[in-house]
C-alpha cells in the first residue's frame, strides 16, 4: 500500500526512439558454439539494455533471422521497446539469405519510422546491424546496392560485423562502414557494445560522421 | 560541483539579492546526464545570464556530444554572448524597440564564433566546439528570442486566473521551439558556417513573466502536447516563488533535474533556467498558494532524489505527511495490516501446534470477525510506524530507477575502457579558453 504523493508531473513517456534492427544469421555453419554464444550475446543486450532507464524506455529493436531451420529469411521478433524485449534462442540450421534478410529489415526500418512519425515521436537515425559467418547463398546484390543507396540517403545506418568465415569483400558491399571483424566469439561483447552505443547516440550536425565507443572488447584488430 | 561549469559562471555573476526588488529573479542548474558520467564525457551544457537594471539576458548551450571540446565550446558561447548583450542593452532604454535586438544578436554569436576562432589549436575547426544556443533578451516592454539549434525556450505572461484566485502564468505564451533534422540528434550548432541560415529570433513585443530555457535533456518535462507542461513548470514556480534565498532556489531546481524519474527520459547533460519578473512577485504577494503543497514539494523531490547528494536533501517531514493521511484511508490501512496480520499469525499458530491450542478459537475469532479485534496484538502497531513504513515503501519504490542506472555503467565501463576519442577531465582548464576576466 502506498500514498498517492502529489509531485510535479515528470511526463516519463521520452519523446525519442532510437530503433535497431539486428539482422542474424543463424545458418548450417553457425550451429554449435558460434550460435550458442550468439544466443547469448542477445541475452546480454536484453539486460545492458533494461538496466539502463532511459534505453530500456527509448531504444527499439526488431530481430530478423537469416537461414535456420526454415531456411528463409524472416522477422523473428518485431520491433518492441527494449523495455519488452525478452531474448529467445536461435536455432541454427539451412542456407544464408542474406539479401532477403537486409531487404526485410530495409522494409521495417521505413515502416517503422512511419509510425512514430505519425505518432509524434521523434527519432534517431535506425540502426541495422547485420552479423554474419558466411556467404549469401541468394540473389544479394541488388539488396547491397539498396543498403548503399539507404546509407548514402541518410535513411539508415547500417553496420557489418563478420563472423570468422565469412566474406568480408561480400559483406563490405552492403554498406559504407566497412566490415568489422569479430574477435573469435565475442558475441557477449559485441553486444554490450551495440548497448552503450545505442544509449549514447550522441548529437551531430546533419551529414556529419557519429562518434562511437571503441570497439577493442570485440574486434579484432585490423591489419 | 564540477560537472557545473556553466552554473559556476552564472554564480559569479549574481542575479539579484534582496535589495534589488524590481528585477527578474533567476534560478538555474546544470546537471551532468548519466551518459556522460558513465562514459566519461564532460558536462557540455553551459548556463548564464545576468540581470541588468530592468533587463534580463539569459543562454543555454549544449555542446555536441560527437564534438571534441564542445563542452569549451558551450561555455564560452554563453560567456561572450551575455557579456556582448550585456554591453549593448546599458546602452539601451527599457522602451527601445525589440525589433532592433536580432542584429545585435546576431552580432553577439558571431563574437563567440571569433572568439572560439582566436583560440583554436592547430589541427582543430570550429566543428570540434559544436555548439547549440537558446537565448532571450528581456525588459518590462518585451523581449526577442534567438536559438539556433534544439533546446526550448518558452516565454509567457502571467496573470490572475479569477475563477480559482491563484496566479495563472501562461496567461500569452510563447514557444523558442528546437530545430532538428529528420533525426532527433541531429541538429545546428552556431559553429557550423551556414549557422545564419539556422539563427532563429522571435520578437515578443508585450511584455513577459515567466521565462523558461532549456538544454534538449530536460525538454520532454517542460512540454506537453506542444504546451508548457504546467503540472511540472507550475510546481517548480510556486516552490520557486516561496523560496527566498538564491541558493536554495538554485539547488531547488538541480533536485528536480536529479530526480530518478528524469533518467528515464534523459541521460542526456540537463539544464534548466527559470526567471520570474516583478510582476510575478507582485501577483503572488496578493494571491499566496496554501502552504500545504510547500511540504508535499520538498518531500516528492527528497523521494525522488538519486541519493548522491544526501547533504541537500530535506529531513523527512512527518509531521506534514500526518496532516496529508486523511482518515479514512489510515483506518482502512490500519485495518488492512490487522487483517494480514492476524492471518499471519494464525498460519504461524497452525504451524505450531501444542502449546498454542487454547488461543487458535480465539485467533480465528479474530479472522473471522476483524470489528472485534480487540484481543488481538497486531492492532497495537504504533501510528508513526505505520506511516514510517508507507514512507520507506514509497522511497524504494522510487529509487531503483537510477541505482540500476548507476549499476548498468559501471558494467559498461569495463568492457569501454579505451574511448577513441580522448577528453579532457570535467573542469580542468584548458589554454584553449580564456578565463573571464
Amino acid at each position: 500500500m502506498s500514498i498517492q504523493e502529489p509531485k510535479p508531473n515528470y511526463n516519463v513517456n521520452p519523446s525519442q526512439r532510437t530503433p535497431c534492427i539486428l539482422v542474424l544469421d543463424a545458418s548450417g555453419s553457425m550451429d554449435g558454439e558460434p550460435i550458442d554464444q550468439l544466443n547469448q550475446g542477445v541475452r546480454a543486450l536484453e539486460v545492458e539494455l533494461k538496466n539502463d532507464a532511459t534505453a530500456s524506455m527509448s531504444v527499439q529493436l526488431a530481430i530478423v533471422c537469416v537461414g535456420g531451420p526454415a531456411g528463409d529469411a524472416d522477422i523473428m521478433q518485431d520491433w518492441t521497446d527494449a523495455g519488452d524485449f525478452s531474448a529467445f534462442d536461435l536455432t541454427a540450421g539451412g542456407y544464408t539469405p542474406l539479401g532477403q534478410g537486409m531487404e526485410i529489415a530495409l522494409n521495417m526500418v521505413e515502416e517503422q519510422k512511419e509510425i512514430l512519425r505519425s505518432s509524434g515521436i521523434s527519432y534517431t537515425r535506425p540502426w541495422i546491424f547485420m552479423i554474419s559467418d558466411g556467404v549469401p547463398t541468394d540473389e544479394w546484390r541488388d539488396t547491397a546496392a539498396r543498403c548503399r543507396d539507404a546509407e548514402e540517403n541518410r535513411k539508415c545506418v547500417i553496420f557489418p560485423i563478420a563472423v570468422e568465415g565469412s566474406d568480408i569483400e561480400i559483406l563490405s558491399q552492403f554498406s559504407s562502414n566497412p566490415p568489422k571483424e569479430l574477435n573469435g566469439l565475442r558475441f557477449v561483447e559485441l553486444f554490450q557494445w551495440l548497448s552503450s552505443s545505442l544509449r549514447g547516440a550522441s548529437r551531430t550536425a546533419p551529414g556529419e560522421a557519429i562518434q562511437l565507443p571503441s570497439t577493442d572488447a570485440w574486434a579484432a584488430v585490423d591489419a | 560541483m564540477n560537472s557545473n561549469s556553466g552554473h559556476a559562471i552564472a554564480g559569479k555573476e549574481p542575479a539579484c539579492t534582496t535589495n534589488c526588488k524590481n528585477a527578474w529573479i533567476v534560478s538555474s542548474a546544470v546537471i551532468r546526464g548519466v551518459s556522460h558520467i558513465d562514459t566519461d564525457i564532460p558536462c557540455q551544457d553551459s548556463v548564464n545570464f545576468k540581470v541588468i537594471g530592468s533587463w534580463f539576458v539569459g543562454v543555454v548551450s549544449d555542446g555536441a556530444g560527437s564534438a571534441l571540446n564542445s563542452h569549451f565550446g558551450s561555455k564560452l558561447a554563453v560567456q561572450v554572448i551575455v557579456e556582448v548583450l550585456e554591453k549593448e542593452v546599458a546602452k539601451r532604454n527599457s522602451d527601445n524597440d525589440m525589433a532592433l535586438m536580432p542584429d545585435v544578436i546576431s552580432d553577439a554569436i558571431a563574437e563567440a564564433r571569433a572568439r572560439l576562432g582566436d583560440n583554436l589549436q592547430k589541427d582543430e575547426t570550429l566543428e570540434d566546439y559544436h555548439c547549440t544556443v537558446v537565448g532571450i533578451v528581456a525588459n518590462e516592454q518585451g523581449s526577442v528570442f534567438f536559438h539556433v539549434g534544439d533546446g526550448l525556450g518558452i516565454a509567457s505572461t502571467a496573470d490572475i486566473d479569477k475563477k480559482q484566485q491563484t496566479v495563472d502564468y501562461w496567461r500569452k505564451t510563447q514557444l523558442s521551439l528546437p530545430e532538428n533534422g529528420e533525426y532527433a540528434n541531429e541538429t545546428f550548432f552556431i559553429t557550423q558556417e551556414n549557422w545564419r541560415e539556422h539563427l532563429r529570433c522571435i520578437v515578443i513585443s508585450n511584455p513577459i513573466d515567466v521565462i523558461v530555457l532549456a538544454s534538449d535533456g530536460p525538454m520532454a518535462l517542460l512540454l506537453q502536447s506542444g504546451k508548457p507542461n504546467n503540472g511540472f513548470i507550475d510546481v517548480v514556480l510556486e516552490h520557486l516563488g516561496r523560496t527566498d534565498a538564491q541558493d536554495e532556489r538554485d539547488t531547488y531546481v538541480d533536485r528536480i533535474l536529479s530526480a530518478s524519474e528524469v533518467d528515464a527520459i534523459t541521460s542526456d547533460d540537463k539544464s534548466l533556467l527559470v526567471a520570474t519578473s516583478p510582476k510575478v512577485r507582485g501577483l503572488r504577494a496578493h494571491h499566496p498558494v496554501p502552504p500545504p503543497e510547500k511540504a508535499e514539494i520538498e518531500s516528492t523531490a527528497r523521494l525522488s532524489t538519486i541519493s548522491d547528494t544526501p547533504s541537500q536533501l530535506a529531513p523527512i517531514q512527518v509531521p506534514t505527511l500526518l496532516q496529508r493521511i486523511n482518515t479514512t484511508r489510515l483506518s482502512f490501512a490500519v485495518l488492512l495490516a490487522i487483517l494480514v496480520g492476524s492471518l499471519l499469525v494464525w498460519l504461524l499458530m497452525r504451524g505450531m501446534h501444542s502449546p498454542f491450542t487454547n488461543h487458535e478459537e480465539q485467533i480465528s475469532e479474530a479472522v473471522n470477525s476483524p470489528s472485534s479485534n480487540s484481543k488481538f496484538p497486531a492492532k497495537k502497531t504504533p501510528l508513526a510506524n505505520t506511516i514510517e513504513n508507507i514512507q520507506l515503501n514509497s522511497s524504494t519504490d522510487s529509487k531503483p530507477f537510477g541505482e540500476e542506472a548507476i549499476i548498468s555503467g559501471e558494467d559498461n565501463s569495463l568492457h569501454l575502457t579505451k574511448t577513441k576519442i580522448k577528453l579532457p577531465a570535467a573542469g580542468e582548464t584548458r589554454p584553449v579558453v580564456p578565463e573571464s576576466e
